[in-house]
């Protein structure tokens, strides 16, 4: 660094950024030599210069500091968790905590008249030695007496974790703030493997919250809001927080915004503790299993102030004639916000103003709020659902759109009205999207209604939101003619007929295996990381293979058939004959469609690999 | 036409120094006050200036520095020192007085260049597990002859006598 210009005290504002240890101690010696008062700094084993190292290694060391500190004072550059939580904190943002593994089930019931009937919430069910609790009460309708039927169910979701009570005493003050402390795990925020001391956590988005008058003891439910400046001043609602500690702040209001708690009333919070990735769920893990209810001395108190009377109530005594299984097997541990995301999400959040209006509000709300259960989200509006979508039917040969069981099951769920001139809301789920690598698998209804209550709130009020299911598109290797339309045979024969045929270098040692393998893997590192309305990018793909060390050529045969590079077959599944196309090139997905590969893992069978 | 001689020419530091009536001067730690700075009249007369060390003294001072430094320690310059606890290691013997002595050589006149080595007497006693280590050097720039640093090299390190 040039200290030409540092003379005397005359020293730039910013010069101070400019010095570090070895510029620091260069300038400290040019000015003593200017002083002439000491001579010996300009000797290594002098005690002056000890003395000067040791300046100016402090200072560079509180340079270090500063710079870190005004660093992690803004948004951009921000890298410990605690000043990001505190930062977006500034524009509403809260971050997401861990959340819970979440299970589908089904329900039969038998020895029970035909009526309505309901399994309280906070009942459990014992997964192979995990619990596994409902946080809303079930309600189900029996149609025929005695017999067992599979009922339908008003909410279908098992959050993996026993319920916990945490009792509280308010003092009444405006904006009271409780904090429930997670002394399971430690310091979840800042790494980004657990260790083992994280066996269990609090699962985020788990809490109910119940508040007991200290004048009158009655209970009441609250419910959590985004902001208490948006509430009224009766609104018994509370402001939830992941804070940079890594508990959760719960905070009231002041009887401007939100009610404000009163002296001595019971804050009692309910919320899931979960055993972590041990206790993840395999497909039918439950078979005709039986529900435990839930007691506990306040919950008995709370359930008289929120059951009616005439309510049929699963209880101890008839809990057994309701059988819960699982199909399918639990979605994975969703792990708290890092400091990246946070950064990527709270911009987005903070544009949408807790408002759906365009297409990106609702994928930005929905992907973030719901990431433990989508894995991409895509909107469609009416000029996109008639001219894209609808038009998808009709050009595959259906009469109406509605003769397709899934858009008609999307309409009946959702839109009270018509089959258009709604927002169209496609998902495709983060649990096996595809079911056996073979067929599309979607939302269920209890999961589909959940985004759906989210919404209703922040959208606008002329329009519904229709929760709907992509078109699938599966994958694989095809080579053959354009006759497939009018033989339900010819597809098969391509899928299972045609393979890749990968020339490989003599001379490269790799193995035959090995290189099936690894072209395996790219297929599925490719496929996982697709989205809705993506694209299969063929010559890519092709690319990754031909970087495998020795592959020189691929061709894909089927028979005498010989198509240069990759050539696939697309098809739906549900439309076999009406929808498939070869397809050598890339192959662009709408945003309602979702492409997988058609048995991934039975690749390497399809592989054949000449030495030349 | 006359011969300039730049390189016997006198630093402008060196001449003021002499002036001053020192040629070398440094800080003698633990910084206390013990001077006076400057004598005027009807000044306090309590010292308010840092202890020093001038001339002969700052450089033995120095040199002891060096020697009594291990590479690594000092924060901006890892290489001032001499590693001669790493000897502490090895048996005494005439081999290993013989390595320590040639390393005092190489670097001692390197870190320490207004110095000039004259004789450095290395004597291992292994009954003792010591050496005496005895280092005859000059000041030419102060015109001093013949100096000579003696010191041990035990578990306790580098001590001088």
């Amino acid at each position: 660094m040039s200290l030409e210009n540092f003379t005397d005290y005359k020293l730039p504002k910013n010069a101070y950024l400019s010095f570090d240890a070895t510029s620091l101690k260069s300038l400290i010696i040019d000015r003593l030599n200017e002083n002439e008062t000491f001579t010996d700094q300009n000797f290594e084993g002098s005690n002056f210069s000890a003395f000067i190292d040791v300046v100016s290694y402090m200072y560079h060391v509180l340079l270090f500091q500063l710079n870190t500190t005004s660093n992690e004072s803004t948004f951009n550059t921000a890298t410990i968790y605690d000043n990001m939580s505190k930062l977006v904190s500034n524009i509403g943002y809260k971050p997401q905590g861990d959340q819970t593994s979440l299970l589908n089930f089904n329900l039969a019931a038998r020895n029970l008249n035909a009526n309505v009937y309901t399994v309280p919430r906070f009942s459990s069910v014992d997964v192979n030695g995990f619990t596994y609790s409902t946080l809303d009460d079930i309600t189900f309708q029996k149609v025929t007496n005695t017999i067992l039927e599979t009922v339908a169910v008003s909410n279908n979701n098992l959050y993996q974790g026993a319920i916990t009570e945490a009792t509280f005493s308010s003092i009444g003050e405006p904006y009271e703030t409780i904090t429930l402390v997670d002394t399971f795990t430690t310091q979840q925020v800042v790494k980004v493997t657990r260790t083992v001391n994280d066996q269990q956590f609090i699962s985020d988005n788990s809490f109910r919250v119940f508040v007991q008058d200290a004048d009158t003891s009655v209970w009441t439910e609250w419910s959590e809001t985004v902001s208490l400046f948006l509430e009224s001043p009766t609104a018994t609602s509370y402001e939830k927080k992941f804070n940079e500690g890594g508990n959760y702040d719960f905070r009231f209001g002041n009887n401007n915004n939100g009610r404000q708690l009163n002296a001595n009333d019971t804050v009692l919070i309910f919320y899931i503790t979960s055993n972590n990735e041990v206790a993840l769920a395999s497909p039918n893990a439950i078979t005709s299993s039986t529900f435990n209810l839930y007691t506990s001395p306040a919950f008995n108190e709370i359930s008289n102030y929120i059951y009616n009377a005439d309510l049929n109530l699963i209880n101890t005594s008839n809990k057994d004639t309701v059988l819960i299984s699982n199909q399918f097997q639990s979605t994975p541990i969703k792990l708290a916000e890092t400091v990246d995301q946070i950064r990527d999400n709270a911009p987005k959040i903070f544009s949408t103003q807790n408002r759906l209006v365009s297409k990106t509000d609702y994928e930005t709300q929905i992907n973030r709020n719901f990431n433990n259960i989508t894995k991409d989200v895509k909107v469609l509006d009416n000029n996109d659902y008639t001219g894209q979508y609808l038009r998808y039917f009709n050009r595959i040969g259906l009469d109406r759109p509605n003769d397709d069981g899934r858009v008609l099951l999307g309409q009946v769920g959702f839109s009270a009205s018509t089959n258009f001139n709604n927002v169209y809301v496609y998902t495709v789920p983060s649990n096996q999207p595809v079911i056996n690598e073979q067929l599309p698998n979607f939302l269920n209804p209890a999961q589909k209604q959940i985004i759906s209550n989210f919404c209703i709130d922040k959208k606008d009020v002329t329009h519904n939101v229709v929760i709907a299911d992509p078109i699938f598109k599966a994958i694989s290797f095809g080579v053959g003619s354009s006759a497939i339309q009018t033989d339900p045979d010819t597809l098969d024969d391509i899928v299972n007929n045609s393979f890749i045929r990968l020339s490989v270098d003599q001379n490269i040692a790799a193995s035959s295996s090995s290189i099936r393998t690894k072209v395996l893997n790219i297929f599925k590192k490719y496929f996982d990381l697709i989205q809705l309305g993506g694209v299969v990018e063929t010559g890519n793909i092709s690319r990754d293979i031909l970087n495998i060390d020795g592959v020189i050529n691929i061709d894909t045969v089927n028979g005498d058939n010989v198509t240069p590079n990759l050539s696939f077959i697309v098809w739906n599944p549900d439309y076999r004959l009406e929808d498939n196309l070869i397809q050598t090139q890339e192959y662009n997905l709408e945003d309602y469609e979702f492409a997988y590969f058609y048995e991934i893992s039975n690749i390497t069978s399809k592989i054949a690999i000449q030495r030349l | 036409m006359a011969i300039r001689l730049d390189n016997l020419k006198q630093s402008t530091t060196e001449v003021n120094s002499l002036e001053n009536g020192y040629l070398y001067k440094d800080i003698d730690l633990d910084l206390s006050f013990d001077r006076y700075a400057k004598k005027e009249l009807y000044s306090k007369s309590e010292p308010n200036d840092l202890s020093e060390l001038q001339d002969g003294s700052a450089i033995l001072n120095s040199v002891k520095n060096i020697l009594t430094t291990t590479p690594g320690q000092k924060l901006l310059n890892p290489t001032i020192g001499l590693d001669l606890r790493s000897y502490l290691f090895e048996s005494v013997s005439n081999t290993i007085s013989y390595f320590i002595g040639l390393d005092i050589y190489n670097s001692l006149g390197v870190q320490e260049p207004r110095v000039n080595l004259n004789e450095i007497t290395i004597e291992g006693i292994p009954d003792e597990n010591l050496y005496r280590i005895a280092i005859g050097f000059s000041i030419p720039n102060l015109d001093i002859y013949n100096l000579s640093l003696n010191a041990t090299l035990n578990k306790e390190g580098y001590v001088v006598v």
